[in-house]
């Protein structure tokens, strides 16, 4: 069991350690540099730059010193934002995608299941196609669309009655919050719900449903007592990688909603060639999924009898 | 069943509720009673530090919060700033200092201007724009590590209140140079307390300006206020003014109609819902565009083949069909709005200085420039541009207006913003598409990039005739003597065209009926607040 759990710690930290040396080659294989400005700066005072940050070093050393800074915990500085950490940039921005992030989830969650058990406990009826429709939207719609259209409407409400219903961007209060969460939540709320109606018309089917139905109990009881909780398992598996997905930031969301979340860094600190900031926040996207996978893979040993005894032996 | 989904609804209630405040009421009560003005930024800046900034963002910002020997007033003239007043004689410029205040109440002195010029010279300072003080003697000198002695450099403090400049050359334009960030003024104890953290955060930050920062949220937002202790406070109206950062255009408007923004830039699409709006307001944003030629290739090292694809397009079409933002036709480099002799550089000296849309002799051009350099069969030309909606639209009108009119076949190259600029200098291109935007109020900002090896000049175009001018511009205090040499220097361009400039840029905004005074400027700071005020 020991063994197992270190084994898995130790392949997570080459994991760590092969996606830091890939990503840092790749990102300086790019075309262009931090430095290219629309006006030419003076070959010297490039050279200056290139020489405070290092860049003027082989590349295999600047890779050296790179993971030793980064072994001491140093990510290093942003070369587009002068002066400013790469730490305390995902300090500052990644608790804003992950409060989005867990909003959005707990909104999924709850409007997704509560959207699969409607559905499933009306097969074929009205109740049943009116939650699907909403399932088919949510997925096929693009989230950017959802966002705009999202605040179109909000915009068109507050114009027409002369109220401010809701803000339509930022991120200080609650009422700036509804409409990113919604549009983030949306999509897992389409793939939660069906997962959940299937579930559910499962577990309908099962023999100790019927069983409870001939016992003469109470239809609200057999579906909160052995309905939800039988058929919610599944829904809450897929919980973890959404929690990781989402809360990593969404560049879309968190720019149409004007959101400084981490996911917008991401995307243009790579357009920016900003090098360390590409490369500390893939790091540390990678260490927060490694580390999910890992508490999954641990979890599950004790969870499932079966994967602690074919793991256990096989390896 | 019923209690269910009672319960349910209930939680995702909740969920929005919980985590609320009771932010919203306090803050619409704060507006009606203060003048606030809510701007776009649209983007965190690179940095706010003055002599190392280069952006767009912290252009917008800086001359808020801090103040340089002048500045620009309301159409981009020169005033006073901390000087009240300077002299001239030769090359040795003399600015006097009123008294103002730093906001932690010291006073503004000569010796912190030169600290900031120093700072910004430091060759470990690597500052990008440390050439903007190149016309100071010896600057460029110490920045290159040619002198290590900043005694020899031009600026000096005569007394707390007098700053002396002794330039390279004579440059007439000097006073609007000083308004430039390079050369605000720098608190030597202040930074030196700070290091490395100065202008990284707002605590880091001393200001000198008609506002203070008192909130600074990186990537969301930035909040000014006024300070009272300015020196002219009494002519500022509002109370203060919030700066988001949103940089979706679409976002930006809804927000606008939201009452969230009072101003907001409008791109060429979003143009026709407000064409007749009273809250529109055009103005140039100084930017002229135009097709850079590589004069080493093979066809357009010849000048009647260049001129050719130049004069084919027809520019009427280009900016009310394709551009539609009141974006103007161009033909010479220099656009409207900057001084000349009597009138302005445009106006005094004439704005067509080719032909337009000219088929005929574009098609007898080009017929013989392709016998000069012995080229027979059809002609193939790349045009490399930018990914953007606008770069695609304008590439393709001119690969269409090329194709039609002189069967040139033009292959479009779109590649990244990183990529154009690298191939750009490295002049691995035919013909790119290229703009330029000024630094200064003065023409010699568009004028001197086409002097041989300029680090701006990516053509391998080479004019002897042409440097000779824009050094006689460059070192006359003459104004009519600088102007002329500048008008014959950019009648070279248009005899020999390096580039084809084909238009003048505009810009939209939508300002509320609310807000008085704003005024947009080509250089310097885009939106000026300075004389702003609200009138509900």
């Amino acid at each position: 069991m020991f063994n197992y759990i270190f084994k898995r710690i130790v392949s997570s930290v080459i994991t760590l350690l092969l996606i830091t040396t890939i990503t840092f080659f790749l990102v300086h294989q790019l075309p262009g540099d931090p430095f290219a400005s629309e006006k030419a700066i003076p070959p010297k005072i490039k050279a200056k730059l290139m020489e405070k940050y290092d860049l003027d070093k082989p590349l295999p050393i600047q890779y050296v010193k790179y993971v030793g800074n980064l072994l001491k915990g140093d990510f290093g500085l942003s070369m587009k934002v002068r002066g400013r950490k790469v730490s305390s940039m995902i300090k500052n921005h990644f608790p804003y995608s992950l409060d989005l992030g867990i909003r959005a989830a707990i909104f999924a969650f709850f409007v997704g299941v509560f959207l699969g058990i409607i559905a499933g406990l009306n097969r074929g009826k009205k109740l049943d196609s009116g939650a699907m429709l909403l399932a088919v939207i949510g997925v096929s719609v693009p989230s950017f669309v959802l966002a705009g259209t999202l605040q179109w409407i909000i915009v068109a409400i507050n114009g027409k009655f002369g109220i401010s219903l809701l803000p339509v961007a930022g991120y200080d209060t609650w009422q700036h919050k509804v409409l990113p969460t919604i549009a983030l939540g949306l999509f897992p709320v389409a793939v939660i719900a069906r997962m959940m109606r299937a579930s559910m018309i499962d577990v309908f089917s099962q023999d100790y449903i019927i069983t409870a139905k001939s016992k003469g109990q109470k239809p609200f009881k057999i579906v909160t007592r052995h309905g939800i909780r039988n058929a919610i398992m599944p829904v809450v598996v897929y919980m973890g990688p959404l929690l990781a997905a989402i809360t990593t930031g969404s560049f879309v969301i968190e720019k149409i909603f004007s959101i400084p979340g981490l996911g917008r860094y991401y995307v243009e600190s790579i357009y920016n060639r900003d090098y360390t900031v590409v490369l500390g926040i893939t790091i540390f996207y990678a260490f927060l999924l490694v580390v999910m996978l890992l508490i999954v893979d641990i979890l599950y040993v004790f969870i499932d009898p079966r994967v602690r005894l074919s793991k256990g032996k096989g390896e | 069943m019923k209690r269910l989904k009672w319960l349910l609804t209930l939680l995702t209630l909740v969920l929005f509720v919980a985590c609320g405040g009771g932010g919203a009421k306090e803050s619409a009560k704060t507006k009606a009673e203060k003048k606030v003005v809510k701007i776009n930024l649209g983007q965190e800046p690179g940095t706010m530090d003055p002599q190392l900034t280069t952006d767009q963002s912290a252009m917008q910002i800086l001359p808020f919060i801090m103040e340089g020997l002048t500045r620009l007033g309301a159409t981009g003239d020169v005033v006073p700033g901390v000087a009240e007043s300077w002299t001239v004689e030769g090359n040795k410029w003399t600015f006097k200092l009123r008294d103002t205040k730093w906001s932690n109440g010291k006073p503004v002195t000569a010796h912190d201007f030169v600290f900031g010029i120093r700072r910004a010279i430091e060759p470990e300072t690597a500052s990008e724009y440390a050439y903007m003080t190149y016309y100071i003697k010896n600057a460029q000198a110490y920045n290159e590590g040619k002198i290590k002695d900043f005694s020899k450099v031009g600026v000096k403090a005569l007394d707390d209140k007098t700053v002396v400049f002794e330039l390279e050359k004579p440059a007439a334009y000097f006073a609007s140079v000083t308004a430039f960030p390079t050369y605000y003024p720098l608190n030597e104890e202040f930074f030196k307390e700070k290091g490395e953290d100065y202008a990284l955060e707002k605590d880091n930050f001393l200001f000198n300006g008609p506002f203070k920062m008192v909130k600074w949220e990186h990537d969301s937002k930035i909040v000014l206020e006024k300070r009272a202790d300015y020196w002219n406070s009494s002519k500022i109206k509002l109370d203060g003014i919030t700066a988001l950062m949103v940089n979706d255009s679409n976002t930006a408007l809804n927000m606008y109609k939201n009452g969230e923004l009072d101003i907001v830039g409008l791109g060429g699409d979003q143009l026709p819902e407000f064409k007749d709006s009273p809250e529109l307001v055009s103005y140039s944003d100084g930017s002229v565009w135009y097709f850079e030629f590589n004069t080493k290739h093979k066809l357009l090292k010849n000048r009647k083949i260049r001129e050719a694809i130049t004069i084919a397009i027809d520019r009427k079409e280009l900016v009310e069909k394709i551009k539609k933002d009141g974006s103007k036709a161009a033909q010479g480099m220099v656009p409207y709005g900057f001084p000349g002799i009597d009138k302005g550089f445009r106006e005094d000296f004439g704005s067509e200085l080719y032909k337009d849309n000219d088929v005929e002799r574009a098609k007898q051009l080009l017929a013989e420039g392709l016998k000069e350099v012995g080229h027979t069969g059809p002609v193939e030309i790349s045009l490399l541009t930018g990914t953007s909606d606008t770069a695609t639209k304008e590439a393709q009108f001119y690969q269409e207006q090329l194709r039609t009119k002189l069967g040139i076949e033009v292959k479009i190259e779109q590649v990244t913003f990183q990529i154009r600029l690298q191939r750009m200098s490295s002049r691995d291109f035919e013909i790119v598409l290229a703009g330029w935007g000024p630094d200064y109020n003065d023409p010699m900002t568009y004028m001197d990039l086409w002097v041989t090896n300029g680090g701006n000049n990516h053509t391998g175009w080479s004019n002897a005739e042409y440097d000779a001018l824009i050094e006689k511009a460059q070192t006359s205090s003459d104004n009519k003597v600088r102007m002329e040499a500048m008008a014959a220097a950019e009648k070279i361009l248009a005899k020999e065209f390096p580039i084809g400039v084909t238009f003048y840029r505009n810009r939209n905004r939508l300002v509320k009926p609310y807000l008085k005074n704003v005024y947009f400027r080509a250089v310097g700071q885009e939106t000026d607040l300075y004389y702003a005020d609200i009138q509900k």
